[in-house]
């Protein structure tokens, strides 16, 4: 008999009031490191509070490790370790009594709840710091001490709610090797960020979310593929407007724009599907001086959803 | 249930509630009564036969504003947070995503809170007496035993008062303007007047229990209605016992249904 997979959602609303915060999700996820992406308010921390009961679904269930979740069942967080999005809050305590604190949560004696903290510590490389109140901490290293606080019971499945927010090059390595290393182990870990280079860095399994719906899932590449498959979007700047009509000519003469639109005297929007070669097309057109910028919008996150919901104006 | 969780919640809990302003707020009320002792001490004609005996101004005076006014205020400042900034923060969100029932951090967070009113409570109690009592007149065993009473019937009704601000805390979005209307309104006020509500009101059973150990009249000042039929002291404890538990009770029912945002 399969295990069942660390989470399964079934038809998962949440509405707060009349903004819909979680539209008719589900999903699997199984064993492995998946990037949960999305820009914000795309519904991100929702899912991840319905997953740990913190919030109760409109409609739908949710289940971890095959066991229904929600606020009756702690005992399923001896096998999960949440990092929430929200600020740790506990600023009068120090990082270390923080987790000490938390480990006792866990049933561990006094001792070890020691132990636990300083494991958990020392694989955020906060060993040294700890003993600082987390008021004096900056915001990195309580980033990090949030990680490790999901960390201390060494859990199968890691929630982490943009736990890259606010970290340092050093430490963003860190917490990246951290989920790298709980993935090859055999566990799970749901990673929510809303930029995709991070995501990318450690997984290529995503979850895309938008608006509350769930826009897209699987591979990475597949995603890019479907990119490939929409038009994506080129701004040009002109010279002057004499130029930005000879770029629009030559754009409709080369074959490679599938869409065209002017903004004001020098702006030029095109779309395509074959943005390699019109890209290199631009760049001819741009030695004779007639192109000032060229700007991308599918180079950002919010572009990749647009173009994915199909608004690409 | 776990005790080691139990005790370090409750342990931080007790740390938390006890630093702060708020900490100073509660010893400043404590201190209230300990204030109007000192000024009766220096003052008080206490030669003129219709100025009250120092043990009786202890007793029907200081003894009732600490009930009617430090019990509720300390309570409220002190046991309101104790759940209610958690939820505010959403630092809550840390202490229920571990393998421990949700009624676990009502129990410890309720306990750190009752434990950090004690010592105002202790405050507001012992030291105006023991400001009066050198006055002379009575034993040191007299004022001792009234000490004691004040405190037990101060911290019964904190057990009580506190689960309601935890409760509250809990509860409401708004803790603040409910804790105000229920433990001033319903307590110190309803409980001294008649009306439905009375019976209702935590303070006419702390009241019955003030007056039966300190032998005191049944009205505390002119403003107070009589009781036409108080409680006697079995009856009320049983009540404040009894409503600290269904308080707490509410609070476990609250935190399983309130969300975390």
């Amino acid at each position: 008999m399969t295990a069942p997979p660390p989470i399964r959602c079934t038809g998962l609303s949440r509405w707060y009031g009349e903004v819909q915060g979680l539209s008719d999700l589900s999903l699997e996820v199984t064993p492995g490191i998946v990037g949960l992406l999305g820009p914000n308010g795309s519904g991100k921390t929702t899912l991840m509070r319905l997953l740990t009961g913190l919030i109760r679904p409109t409609r739908g269930r949710v289940e971890l490790f095959g066991r229904r979740a929600g606020p009756g069942a702690w005992r399923l967080f001896r096998r999960i370790g949440y990092a929430p999005g929200d600020d740790v809050h506990f600023e009068l305590e120090s990082g270390r009594d923080f987790l000490v604190l938390l480990a006792r949560l866990h049933g561990e004696s006094a001792s070890g709840a020691r132990a636990a903290a300083e494991r958990a510590l020392a694989a955020v490389g906060m060993t040294e710091l700890a003993g600082k109140r987390l008021r004096e901490m900056s915001k990195g290293m309580r980033q990090r001490i949030k990680v490790a606080q999901a960390l201390l019971h060494e859990p199968e499945l890691l929630l982490l709610d943009e736990p890259l927010n606010g970290m340092d090059p050093l430490s963003r390595r860190q917490v990246m090797d951290l989920v790298r290393e709980h993935g090859r182990r055999g566990g799970t870990v749901l990673f929510a960020s809303h930029i995709l280079h991070e995501v990318e860095s450690i997984t290529d399994r995503v979850i895309l979310l938008h608006h509350g719906r769930l826009l897209a899932e699987g591979r990475l590449a597949e995603i890019r593929d479907l990119l490939d498959r929409k038009p994506r979007r080129v701004t040009l700047q002109g010279a002057s407007p004499e130029a930005v009509r000879r770029l629009a000519a030559a754009a409709l003469q080369s074959n490679l724009v599938s869409g065209l639109e002017f903004e004001g005297e020098d702006g030029l929007h095109l779309a395509t599907r074959r943005l390699g070669p019109l890209l290199d097309a631009i760049q001819t057109w741009g030695e004779q001086g007639d192109v000032r910028a060229l700007t991308m919008a599918d180079e950002n996150l919010e572009a990749v959803f647009d173009l994915l919901v199909g608004g690409e104006g | 249930m776990n005790a080691g969780a139990l005790a370090a919640l409750t342990l931080f809990s007790l740390r938390r509630r006890l630093g702060g302003w708020r900490g100073l707020a509660g010893l400043a009320a404590a201190l209230f009564p300990s204030l109007l002792a000192v000024v009766f001490r220096s003052f008080a004609p206490l030669e003129q036969p219709e100025v009250p005996r120092p043990w009786e101004f202890y007793g029907e005076f200081l003894a009732p504003l600490s009930l009617y006014f430090v019990l509720p205020f300390v309570s409220m400042i002190v046991m309101l947070p104790a759940l209610g900034e958690l939820y505010e923060k959403g630092a809550v969100g840390y202490l229920l995503t571990r393998p421990v029932s949700r009624t676990l951090p009502v129990l410890a967070l309720s306990a750190g809170g009752f434990l950090a009113t004690v010592p105002f409570l202790l405050v507001a109690a012992w030291l105006p007496g023991l400001l009066l009592q050198g006055l002379g007149g009575v034993s040191f065993s007299f004022w001792l035993e009234r000490m004691v009473w004040l405190s037990l019937i101060l911290a019964l009704g904190a057990a009580t008062y506190g689960s309601l601000c935890v409760f509250l805390g809990v509860w409401s979005r708004r803790p603040f303007l409910w804790a105000l209307a229920l433990l001033f309104g319903l307590g110190s006020i309803a409980g001294s007047i008649t009306g439905p509500l009375r019976d209702l009101s935590p303070h006419r059973y702390l009241f019955a229990l003030l007056r039966d150990r300190l032998d005191l009249p049944n009205v505390w000042s002119e403003i107070m209605v009589p009781d036409p039929d108080p409680p006697d002291s079995l009856e009320a404890l049983g009540m404040l016992l009894l409503s600290a538990v269904l308080f707490q009770f509410l609070a476990a029912r609250a935190i399983r249904r309130r969300d975390v945002l």
